[in-house]
């Protein structure tokens, strides 16, 4: 078989946000990378099957957000995580992947129920409009904007981000008037 | 708003003209929660590409290409 070099091109391309969509699903560098790696596998192998011309960042995401729930699904059947043990184990791996200031989301984002979390992502982060989120998913565009409002909602309750109050909100008012 | 010579469908065009969404729609994720997991995102995103994603590449590529070359 031969592959243009146009596809390994693209493969390249887009894998620094394959990375960031693994690690924002998994919250470990370590299986974030993994997925990635069966994900271009995958792609390269399958690429009969991906029409050029079409979003291929869309069809990569799929491939990876499949391969996710493969894993999941796997390990669910191998070990019951208890509750919390999982969220502790993220937490230490957090620290060891990324900066402190990062840490504290990246355990507020794997607190979140994994379809909100992937809607969140693909549609604040990523970059995909409403409609390849859902695409993506396989629901429906509704389906996906309720997600991400529930995500939203959890994610600032978790983070526990203060609404301005009324005096901050009138200052800012009072020297936006006066610049 | 409307001018009272508009007739109904008039009036519903450009209501709709309004309230359309663009075929894709963009999604509003623009307060401190996205702005931060836009930052989580980006951390990752713009780290070069580990050296095994590059070999893993090339491997593919060499299994793929015949080896006669013309």
């Amino acid at each position: 078989m031969v592959i243009s070099t146009q596809f390994h091109d693209d493969l390249l391309a887009a894998i620094p946000s394959l990375r960031a969509f693994g690690l924002s699903l998994t919250a470990r560098g370590d299986r974030a990378d993994d997925l990635v790696q069966e994900t271009l596998m995958k792609a390269w192998k399958y690429h009969g099957s991906f029409t050029a011309g079409t979003n291929m960042k869309a069809w990569l995401y799929t491939i990876l957000r499949n391969e996710f729930y493969t894993q999941l699904r796997k390990r669910k059947r191998e070990v019951e995580d208890a509750d919390g043990v999982y969220s502790n184990k993220v937490a230490v791996h957090a620290e060891q992947d990324g900066h402190l200031d990062m840490a504290d989301f990246t355990i507020a984002l794997a607190k979140l129920p994994e379809d909100q979390r992937e809607a969140i992502v693909l549609v604040g982060a990523s970059g995909f409009s409403y409609e390849e989120a859902a695409e993506i998913c396989g629901c429906a565009v509704g389906t996906i904007k309720s997600r991400v409002n529930r995500a939203r909602n959890r994610l600032t309750e978790l983070l526990q981000i203060e609404a301005p109050t009324v005096a901050s909100l009138s200052a800012q008012t009072t020297l936006a008037r006066r610049a | 708003m409307a001018d009272k010579t508009t007739n109904g469908s008039s009036l519903k065009m450009k209501l709709k003209k309004v309230k359309m969404p663009p075929a894709k729609s963009k999604p509003d994720v623009s307060d401190l929660i996205g702005e931060r997991l836009r930052n989580f995102y980006d951390d990752v995103a713009k780290q070069p590409i580990p050296d095994r994603f590059l070999d893993l590449l090339s491997q593919l590529q060499a299994a793929s290409t015949p080896n006669k070359k013309t």
